[in-house]
């Protein structure tokens, strides 16, 4: 899985590209450590556009994120999902834990 | 030269003359005898008009020809024919005046002769070959082309050549899932290479039709095929269609210059992108992508070869090639499909080049899937196949094995679309199996704050060092009695585990904020049966293969 990170006005996307799994896990948190040491960034998204897949493993980690992001009272929000992976968010009522669009 | 002079009257006189001129002459009688054939380079003999056969004469040539003899029919008269072969290919008619000359010019002596003789008997030896190549490789291309797979009731095809055997092929066969692929292969190489050639062509286009892939995977198999064992220049200009009746959706794949094209109302000639012909690029830059048509109601779909497109071209130049087929086509009463069986298409076409044209009656109306149903019915066991693979350690620590599986799985038809749900699937039996069956890791181990690292990094220490265990996954997809079902098992050799015990103290349903235990409930999502073994080492599910199962993207 490829990653980016963009931050504007204290919102920071994280641009996830290709497979999310339990072995994109490395470059998953490099990405979101990054994001959540920055005392200036106050909201996180997630940006699941170009992801093909995501497994119970990427919930897992997505999970993570929030949590680390509340302690440090940031927000976390997943962005263009669609496909297979809005299916598999939906099934796992990731909209309750997470703001979707 | 040694000359058999055998009697006859127009040839008694020649004795003085053929010793004049260097010759030396010996006496015979017929039946020539065998002692003789060491001693003769040439017979002369007169030649007697007769109007029925002469079989003294026929005999005597025999001779001559079996000991590489030639032999000299002398006449009396002048007005005979020199040059003019006659009966056996050593034999000539000769006037006495030009005898002298036609003498000099035999090959010297009984080597040039039989080398002759040689020439000739593998000369009439090569014609014979090519005769019963031809016969077989007719034979052979109606087999390989499979004649009956183009009785589908919505495709007619009509071939004319300018060959014994046209350049230009037409293919057809449908899915297990009812979808008609089509290929036409233009310009093949005609005679005998023409069957040694389509057979990277045919092969997998029928065999992988049968099972139920798509275009893009057959396109790929075939350049592969042609890349790796053609000679370099040798290629194969191709257009590769799929057409699927109950969604009208029609793929085009153009690897050449023929055309498709959708007449009547719904007329659309709309540009295909040219793609480079079959065996001219390699596997790894192929581009198997289609270009999508859509139609509703009924339409007519034509694919013509290159020869067709030529003889339109030059039809009214005024006009494109295309219009000019469309307005051709529908003085034979399309878009009437029906009536075309009665008509022979091509003959009345002016061409000197082979010229193909496949015609496909396409209608989405939902009723007339009931028509194909015997079809269907016919071919939709051979949609069903099996995949297993069994791995050990050495590979789990060196294989993905979950886009291993997608790969194989993404070249069927029925279950490329369910690539989504199957990662899941997969990806969810795969780990478990692997973390908790073989090495025997603890979910509870991802609570920590660094918890999935440290998962993770546990993970690899074990995998590092497990010497012993296997896991089996096998997918299987048969027709049930509501359409096709996949069922994926997966089978490791760890002890197992108390699965029930497991789903009711699942924290998926109580706990959502856990980082774990979403495995089995994603799954179950999905599928329309789950069902562990006994031992909690095997887990079968069962999936609908069906557009139910295909996120809504992959389906739009």
């Amino acid at each position: 899985m490829q990653t980016s990170v963009t931050t504007t006005d204290g919102r920071a996307v994280v641009r996830l590209q290709g497979r999310f799994d339990f072995n994109s896990h490395r470059e998953f948190r490099e990405a979101v450590d990054g994001v959540l040491q920055q005392s200036a960034v106050h909201e996180i998204v997630v940006d699941l556009g170009n992801v093909e897949y995501l497994d119970s493993s990427a919930l897992g980690m997505l999970l993570m994120v929030r949590d680390k992001a509340r302690s440090t009272s940031k927000e976390v929000a997943l962005a263009n999902c669609k496909g297979a992976v809005k299916q598999v968010l939906e099934i796992a009522n990731f909209s309750k834990l997470f703001t979707i669009s | 030269m040694n000359i058999l002079l055998l009697e006859g009257r127009a040839v008694q006189h020649l004795n003085s003359a053929l010793t004049a001129w260097g010759h030396t002459v010996l006496p015979g009688d017929r039946p020539l005898k065998p002692q003789l054939v060491a001693a003769v380079d040439v017979v002369i003999a007169e030649r007697i008009e007769t109007d029925g056969v002469d079989i003294e004469l026929i005999n005597l040539l025999q001779w001559c020809q079996d000991h590489c003899v030639y032999c000299l029919l002398v006449g009396e008269t002048s007005d005979e024919e020199p040059s003019k072969p006659f009966i056996l290919p050593l034999s000539k008619p000769v006037s006495i005046v030009d005898l002298k000359s036609v003498l000099s010019l035999l090959p010297s002596g009984r080597t040039g002769m039989c080398d002759e003789v040689e020439i000739r008997h593998q000369l009439q030896a090569t014609q014979d070959v090519i005769a019963s190549e031809r016969r077989l490789v007719r034979r052979a291309l109606e087999q390989f082309i499979n004649i009956e797979q183009l009785a589908d009731p919505a495709v007619k095809v009509w071939t004319r050549s300018t060959n014994v055997l046209s350049g230009d092929i037409v293919l057809s066969a449908r899915t297990p899932a009812n979808v008609l692929h089509l290929m036409m292969v233009d310009d093949m190489c005609c005679g005998a290479l023409s069957v040694v050639s389509t057979i990277p062509v045919i092969s997998p286009f029928y065999r992988m039709t049968e099972k139920g892939f798509g275009i893009d995977a057959i396109t790929k198999e075939i350049n592969s095929r042609l890349f790796r064992f053609y000679p370099e220049g040798q290629r194969v200009s191709a257009i590769v269609v799929s057409i699927d009746f109950s969604d009208g959706v029609i793929n085009i794949w153009k690897g050449g210059d023929g055309f498709p094209i959708l007449l009547g109302s719904a007329r659309s000639d709309q540009a295909v992108t040219l793609r480079p012909a079959l065996g001219t690029v390699s596997p790894e830059v192929f581009d198997a992508r289609t270009d999508v048509w859509t139609f509703q109601g009924d339409v007519l779909f034509a694919l013509g070869s290159t020869g067709l497109l030529r003889h339109f071209s030059a039809k009214n130049p005024d006009t494109s090639a295309l219009e000019n087929f469309d307005r051709w086509l529908q003085g034979h009463g399309i878009p009437q499909f029906s009536v075309l069986k009665e008509l022979d298409l091509l003959n009345d076409l002016d061409a000197s080049d082979g010229m193909s044209l496949a015609l496909v009656s396409c209608h989405r109306d939902p009723k007339n899937l009931q028509e194909y149903g015997v079809l269907h019915s016919k071919q939709a066991s051979g949609g069903e196949w099996r995949l297993s693979l069994v791995i050990s350690p050495d590979e789990m620590r060196t294989v993905d094995v979950v886009p291993l599986l997608l790969g194989v799985i993404g070249q069927f038809e029925t279950t490329r679309a369910m690539g989504g749900v199957l990662f899941v699937v997969l990806s969810e039996l795969y780990n478990n199996a692997l973390d908790h069956g073989l090495l025997g890791l603890d979910s509870a181990l991802k609570l920590s704050v660094d918890g999935m690292s440290a998962f993770l990094d546990e993970r690899s220490a074990r995998l590092a060092v497990l010497q012993q265990g296997e896991i089996e996954l096998s997918l299987v997809q048969e027709h049930g009695p509501d359409g096709p079902m996949l069922s994926v098992l997966c089978r490791d050799s760890g002890p197992g585990f108390d699965h029930n015990a497991q789903l009711k103290d699942s924290p998926a349903s109580d706990a959502q904020n856990l980082p774990y235990g979403r495995g089995l409930a994603l799954i179950s999502s999905f599928a329309s049966k789950v069902e562990f073994n006994p031992a909690g080492n095997q887990l079968r599910v069962q999936l609908k293969v069906t557009p139910d199962n295909v996120p809504e993207s992959a389906i739009s």
